[in-house]
């Protein structure tokens, strides 16, 4: 029944990683957002609406985590928001063919005492394993509404809607009532319930504590509090033991409660007594989760195993101890190669047009307005905008890579070559994402656990070739080797990984000792990726590409164009003299004053460093016939090193800055790009000059 | 048969686990991904350079050797009885506190 109500409910879907959240949030509010299928690819918090029943829904899509104590930053994220943000209920979504595992985190989630939904999603995946789910007794076990879904297949979503509806309007009238703490009082009596309920007590009767935590988390209840602090939740512990009035009262009521429960459990008092009760709650819980499962899941006799079969089968080669490596290499190639070859088609044709364009501009009177547009317009950001292909592709393929479940693989197949570096195969992850843009490559350093890590994967990111360096590469390699241009740009590719590893291997051995503790991570399935996924994925970012053309680029073009019409065209003009200030800087290196104003301006944007070679080479048509006749072969190859190993551009250090939380460590990462890109390019250029004399 | 490290499993047999002897924080990340005392793993691959892979709860888990090291486990029986999981947690406990 459609009511008209105009209320505002804010809801929050939450699961743990890979269990098609973001897919489910997608689905529901049709916005344009990313998904990923390795563990903690939603960084942001996100949020979108839909109309139900007259209603509008908020609907906020937390990052995925395994429990409500977090272990990585992004974890945090969700805890902090259920802890603190107003909201009306939350949507639980699980894999249905992990559901044991799974309901650990539902439980934890049901102590808030929250409306909450259970949507039990791939479900396709599960009965393909030959299993059936009750539903109806999952729902009376945990006390909640539960709904199978494949969000996929878009199975389900009628119902949860309409589930949801009843949720809200049923919570709306009586809140209270609808505590999902059902899911604990239907549990058999244990020495575990016994606990939970003691120390749930004495938090209420410490008032003292209570409002010291409520102030932080004023969503908490005293319940999840209990069951957290027994989990071994060391946030909440610093509030137990914090001086305060009535604190060494808590203490004492806490540790007698415990005693008790190691005495129930035949257990002598140990120094380790949390750790203890950490592990056997762990155990209990996960009890619970097993007999649930057990009691709503059946076996379909003709069952069969295809599906399991063929993930373990394709791991069989592409985790092989020997092969591994070498597939991962050919799939990185494969990526390269597919972006180059199918983007020079599209390329051909946007050719076609920009040429078109150029002729009327060179037609349009004044002569001042045909420069600006032809050299200054077009010339710069129209080169740019030129290589949106290229953006597009590489970006779709990284998604391919991670909605099928690859990019987690990358972390298994590259262990042990981080592990020299002091790193593990996680942090391997960011680093493949960096070829697409090294922004949230940085941003994807939080799913990392520790902060050496995270520095370390922050300073060799800058080197992975992002997709805004691709364009000069490939205009360069185009122009000056043509028949070998694709080996050159993946030699350049390969510079810039060379250059990174060194760099990890050199922090390892110098500032950043430390090692990582090692690798703890789940491989997901192997999904086919949905084509509108990974479309949706792609455009974001191509439109963020090409926004930034008809802005930064398009701005700074002009500008460039002023200074080097100003006061004269060309050798005297203003840009020209800032360029010789500095160009005996990069004299060893064969670059000219307009190279070397290109590397200025690719400080901004990479793209912009075609743009600026377009405009002060005056080039009217294609660059890339221009190029070899003003520069020598040996000094493109310099300059091209140059580009892959120098200063990544402004926006990646903020980002790096906001993430490692100190300025110093984007300093560091600039000056030491700059110092080896001249390095570089100076030995590039002079074995580059030999080798051609022979 | 005896407790074993992680580590020294065998590719094709499936254990469970005893002893998780890490810090609280690899403990507590094992816990998470469903992985206690008790829980059965299904080694699928052990080679000398890369990680362990295994089964456990129907995921496939990657597992450093740093980490391998610190979880005691034991073979399955050839026969499973899984209804003995129970009793079997509880010993466990006690052995531990006695540690």
């Amino acid at each position: 029944m459609p009511r008209m109500n105009n209320k505002t409910y804010t809801v929050a879907v939450i699961g743990q990683p890979n269990c098609g959240k973001t897919t489910l949030f997608n689905a529901l509010t049709g916005s344009n957002q990313y998904v990923g299928n390795w563990p903690g690819v939603t960084v942001e918090k996100k949020s979108g609406k839909f109309e139900l029943n007259g209603n509008s829904i908020v609907l906020q899509d937390l990052p995925g985590t395994y429990s409500l104590i977090p272990w990585s930053d992004d974890e945090k994220v969700s805890r902090d928001y259920l802890f603190t943000e107003h909201y009306d209920a939350i949507i639980n979504i699980l894999e249905a063919p992990h559901l044991e595992r799974q309901l650990y985190l539902t439980f934890q989630l049901a102590s808030l005492g929250v409306p909450m939904l259970v949507a039990v999603n791939m479900m396709d995946e599960f009965e393909a394993e030959g299993k059936l789910l009750d539903t109806n007794r999952l729902s009376a076990l945990l006390g909640m509404p539960v709904v199978a879904m494949s969000v996929r297949l878009g199975r389900g979503l009628e119902e949860l809607k309409s589930q949801l509806a009843e949720l809200l309007e049923f919570s709306h009238q009586n809140r209270k009532e609808h505590a999902g703490k059902k899911a604990f009082a239907q549990l058999a009596a244990s020495p575990e319930t016994e606990l939970l309920t003691a120390i749930e007590a004495v938090m209420i009767e410490n008032t003292m504590f209570q409002s010291q935590v409520k102030t932080d988390y004023p969503q908490i209840t005293p319940f999840t509090e209990a069951l957290l602090y027994l989990l071994g939740d060391t946030g909440l512990k610093c509030y137990t033991e914090q001086q305060m009035p009535g604190s060494e009262k808590l203490e004492q009521s806490l540790l007698a409660a415990k005693l008790e429960y190691c005495t129930k459990k035949h257990a002598r008092q140990t120094i380790k007594i949390d750790e203890y009760i950490a592990e056997e709650f762990g155990i209990w819980l996960y009890g619970v989760a097993r007999g649930i499962a057990r009691e709503c899941i059946k076996l379909r006799k003709d069952h069969d195993y295809a599906r399991k079969n063929r993930s373990a089968l394709i791991d069989k080669v592409v985790l092989q101890p020997v092969i591994g490596l070498p597939v991962f290499l050919v799939v990185i190639f494969l990526l390269f190669q597919t972006t180059f070859t199918l983007g020079d088609i599209f390329i051909n044709y946007l050719e076609i047009g920009l040429e078109y364009i150029q002729t009327i501009a060179s037609k349009l009177q004044p002569a001042w307005l045909s420069s600006i547009l032809q050299h200054g317009i077009i010339g710069g950001a129209g080169n740019v905008l030129l290589l949106t292909p290229y953006v597009f592709i590489m970006f779709f393929l990284l998604s391919f890579l991670e909605d099928s479940g690859y990019m987690a693989r990358i972390a298994f197949v590259t262990d042990h070559i981080m592990h020299k570096l002091g790193l593990h195969g996680r942090a391997f992850i960011p680093l493949v994402m960096g070829f697409g843009c090294n922004v949230p490559a940085l941003m994807a350093i939080r799913t990392l656990d520790n902060e050496k890590d995270k520095i370390k994967a922050s300073l060799m990111i800058p080197f992975m070739s992002c997709s805004a360096r691709l364009p000069v590469y490939v205009l360069f390699a185009g122009a000056f080797f043509k028949n070998y241009a694709g080996l050159v740009v993946f030699s350049l590719y390969f510079t810039g990984i060379v250059a990174g590893i060194f760099t990890g291997w050199l922090l390892s051995k110098t500032i950043i000792r430390e090692q990582s503790e090692g690798v703890i991570m789940e491989l997901p399935p192997y999904r086919m990726p949905l084509i509108k996924n990974m479309f949706l994925s792609a455009w974001t970012k191509t439109k963020s590409y090409i926004v930034k053309a008809g802005t930064i680029i398009l701005g700074l073009s002009i500008l460039l164009w002023l200074l080097s019409y100003y006061p004269e065209q060309g050798a005297n003009s203003l840009l020209a003299g800032m360029g010789r200030t500095i160009a005996w800087l990069f004299k060893p290196l064969g670059f000219d004053w307009i190279m070397t104003v290109g590397l200025l301006s690719g400080f901004v944007a990479k793209e912009v460093v075609i743009s600026t070679l377009g405009i002060l080479y005056a080039s009217t048509g294609d660059l890339s016939t221009l190029l070899p006749t003003v520069i020598t072969v040996p000094t493109a190859l310099a300059y091209l090193v140059f580009i892959v190993l120098y200063t990544p551009c402004v926006a990646t250090l903020a980002v790096m800055k906001t993430e490692t939380g100190k300025a110093r460590w984007a300093v560091l990462s600039v000056s030491w790009g700059l110092f080896l890109a001249w390095i570089s390019a100076f030995i590039v250029r002079h074995v580059a000059q030999l080798v051609m004399q022979l | 048969m005896s407790n074993i490290y992680l580590l020294g499993s065998i590719p094709g047999k499936s254990y469970r686990v005893t002893e998780i002897n890490g810090g609280h924080g690899v403990q507590k990340r094992l816990q998470d991904l469903g992985i206690v005392p008790g829980t059965e793993l299904e080694i699928i691959q052990n080679d000398k350079r890369h990680p362990l892979l295994l089964r456990a709860n129907g995921t496939v888990l990657m597992i450093g050797k740093g980490i391998a090291k610190k979880i005691s486990v034991l073979e399955n029986d050839s026969l499973e009885q899984d209804d003995t999981i129970t009793s079997s947690e509880h010993d466990k406990g006690e052995n531990r506190c006695h540690a």
